[in-house]
C-alpha cells in the first residue's frame, strides 16, 4: 500500500463517520422534546413545573411528528364545575391543531361540554363545563383539557392564560373559585 | 262539541239531530251529523238545502246513525233533516231540522316566534261572528304559553288575531318550538283543526343576560348556566327556563345544540354574526 492510498482510505472513513453521526442526530428523539417540522425538537417549558394547591398550570403531555400536546392541569382544588379561559399564542411559528378531553371534569362518568375555538388568530377560547351541575375535586394534579399545537419554526413561543376563571358547582348555583394562580409555559423549538 | 235538537215525530219516534265538531274527522267544508236510531228502520236519508224546510239535496247513508256531509259552499247556512226508511218505504215525516255552517277552516298555519306578541291576519272559511281560536298550550303548571289576546272576525273568510307567545320575561317558561295543534271554533262550538308553527327566538341563546359585559355574546357564561341546569325539568330546583331554549320543559341536548350552533358569535340586533 502506498502512502497516497492510505490517506484516501482514511478520508473515506472520516466521511463515513461524519455521515453516520449526521444520520443519528437527525433520527434521535430524546426525552423532553420531539422532532418538528424541518427537524425541530419541540418541548414545553412550564412556568411552574411543581404547582401547588389552587393552581392551574401547563405541562407537556406528549410530542411527536411535529406536534406537541400541552395538558392544562388543575392542582389541589375542590368542587370544580367549569373552566373558562383563553390561551394566547404567537401567530407566527405556532398553530393550534386540536383539543381532547382531560380526565378531571369527566370524573364519575358525567358528560362534559367542551367549546374550544380560535375565532381570533392566536387567541384560543376554551370553555368547559360538566353537564348536570355538580363539581369534582382535583386531588393532586389532574388535566382538564389537552391542547395540541404544531410548531413550524425554531424559537421560543410563549403561551399565556387570559380571562381565566374556574367555577365551583355550588350550591346553590355555580360560583367563582377564588385564590387561584394561573401558570402557562413556553414552547421551545430548536 | 255538539249542538243538538231532540225532536219527537208524530208517530212517537224521536230523532235527535246534532251538528257536531267531532275530532276524528275535521275536514273543511263538512258537517258531522248524528241521530238516535229509530226502531225498525232499515236506513236513513239525509236532506239538506239553503232554506229552512227546502231541501234540494239528499243522500242515502244506509243503516248508520252518523255521517259527515260534504258541503260545497262556504259561508252560508245549511238546513238539514233526516228521514228513516224501511221495506215499506221512506217516512213521510222529517226529523226536526238543524242548521249551521260548514266546519270553519284556516288556509295557512300561522307562524310565531318565541317571546313576543303577534298581530296576524288569517284567511280561511266559515268564520261566523263568534269564531275564536283555541291554542291549548300550557306548561307543566297549567299556565298558558300561547294566549289569544283579541280577535276580530273581519269577514266569513278572514279574521285578525292578537297572540302572545311566551316567554315574555326573563325566567319565564318558553313555548315549545315546532308544529302545534290549533282549533278554530265557531259560535256554535263547531271546530276545525288547524296548526301553527313556533320558531326559536335566536336572541334567547344568549342565556346569561345578567352580566352586561357578556350580553349579546354567546360564551362561557351562557355555557355555565346551561350546563348547570342540564338534565333538569320544569319544577326541579336546577331548572332554568332561560336555558330551556327549545321550550320543551327540559334542559337537554337540543338546547346544548342551539348553544353550540352560534357559540362565540355576537348579536347584531337581528341575528348571530361573527364578532367584530
Amino acid at each position: 500500500m502506498s502512502p497516497k492510498d492510505g490517506r484516501g482510505r482514511w478520508a473515506a472513513w472520516v466521511a463515513l463517520a461524519a455521515w453516520m453521526i449526521l444520520v443519528s442526530v437527525g433520527c434521535s428523539s430524546g426525552g423532553g422534546g420531539a422532532i418538528g417540522g424541518g427537524g425541530l425538537v419541540i418541548s414545553l417549558t412550564p412556568d411552574d413545573p411543581s404547582p401547588g394547591a389552587l393552581t392551574v398550570s401547563m405541562a407537556e403531555d406528549s410530542s411527536g411528528g411535529g406536534l406537541i400536546t400541552v395538558a392544562v392541569r388543575i392542582t389541589g382544588t375542590d368542587n370544580v364545575f367549569a373552566a373558562l379561559f383563553k390561551v394566547l399564542h404567537p401567530t407566527s411559528g405556532v398553530e393550534f391543531v386540536s383539543h381532547s378531553a382531560g380526565s378531571l371534569l369527566e370524573g364519575g362518568g358525567q358528560q362534559v361540554a367542551y367549546f374550544v375555538n380560535e375565532n381570533t388568530p392566536g387567541e384560543l377560547s376554551v370553555d368547559i363545563a360538566r353537564l348536570g351541575g355538580g363539581g369534582v375535586d382535583a386531588t393532586g394534579t389532574v388535566p382538564v383539557v389537552l391542547l395540541t399545537y404544531r410548531v413550524t419554526a425554531a424559537g421560543s413561543f410563549d403561551l399565556a392564560f387570559q380571562d381565566a376563571v374556574l367555577l365551583d358547582g355550588g350550591p346553590p348555583t355555580p360560583g367563582l373559585i377564588t385564590g387561584l394562580s394561573w401558570s402557562a409555559g413556553t414552547l421551545v423549538a430548536q | 262539541m255538539r249542538s243538538c235538537q231532540r225532536i219527537r215525530l208524530l208517530c212517537g219516534l224521536a230523532i235527535t239531530l246534532c251538528a257536531s265538531g267531532a275530532a276524528g274527522s275535521a275536514m273543511a267544508g263538512t258537517m258531522d251529523l248524528e241521530w238516535d236510531p229509530v226502531p225498525g228502520a232499515h236506513g236513513y236519508r239525509v236532506y239538506y238545502g239553503f232554506q229552512s224546510g227546502v231541501y234540494t239535496q239528499s243522500v242515502n247513508v244506509g243503516p248508520t246513525t252518523r255521517t259527515t256531509l260534504n258541503l260545497p259552499q262556504d259561508c252560508t247556512p245549511y238546513y238539514v233533516a233526516v228521514k228513516a226508511y224501511n221495506s215499506a218505504g221512506v217516512s213521510e215525516v222529517y226529523s226536526g231540522e238543524v242548521s249551521g255552517w260548514a266546519r270553519p277552516e284556516l288556509d295557512d298555519s300561522p307562524q310565531f316566534t318565541q317571546g313576543g306578541q303577534f298581530a296576524v291576519s288569517l284567511d280561511g272559511a266559515n268564520f261566523d261572528a263568534g269564531t275564536t281560536l283555541v291554542f291549548d298550550a300550557v306548561d307543566a303548571e297549567g299556565q298558558p304559553l300561547v294566549r289569544l289576546e283579541a280577535i276580530d272576525v273581519v269577514s266569513c273568510s278572514r279574521l285578525d288575531a292578537l297572540v302572545t307567545v311566551e316567554p315574555t320575561a326573563a325566567g319565564a317558561r318558553a313555548m315549545e318550538i315546532g308544529t302545534h295543534e290549533l282549533a278554530v271554533v265557531s259560535s256554535e262550538g263547531v271546530f276545525g283543526e288547524a296548526s301553527y308553527e313556533v320558531e326559536l327566538e335566536p336572541s334567547r341563546i344568549d342565556i346569561n343576560q345578567s352580566d352586561s359585559e357578556t350580553t349579546g355574546h354567546v360564551d362561557g357564561q351562557d355555557l355555565v348556566w346551561l350546563a348547570y341546569a342540564y338534565g333538569s325539568e320544569q319544577g326541579e330546583e336546577r331548572f332554568n327556563a332561560d336555558a330551556d331554549l327549545s321550550g320543551d320543559g327540559m334542559v337537554d341536548g337540543d338546547d346544548l345544540a342551539f348553544l353550540a350552533s352560534v357559540y362565540g358569535a355576537c348579536w347584531d340586533g337581528a341575528q348571530w354574526e361573527e364578532c367584530p
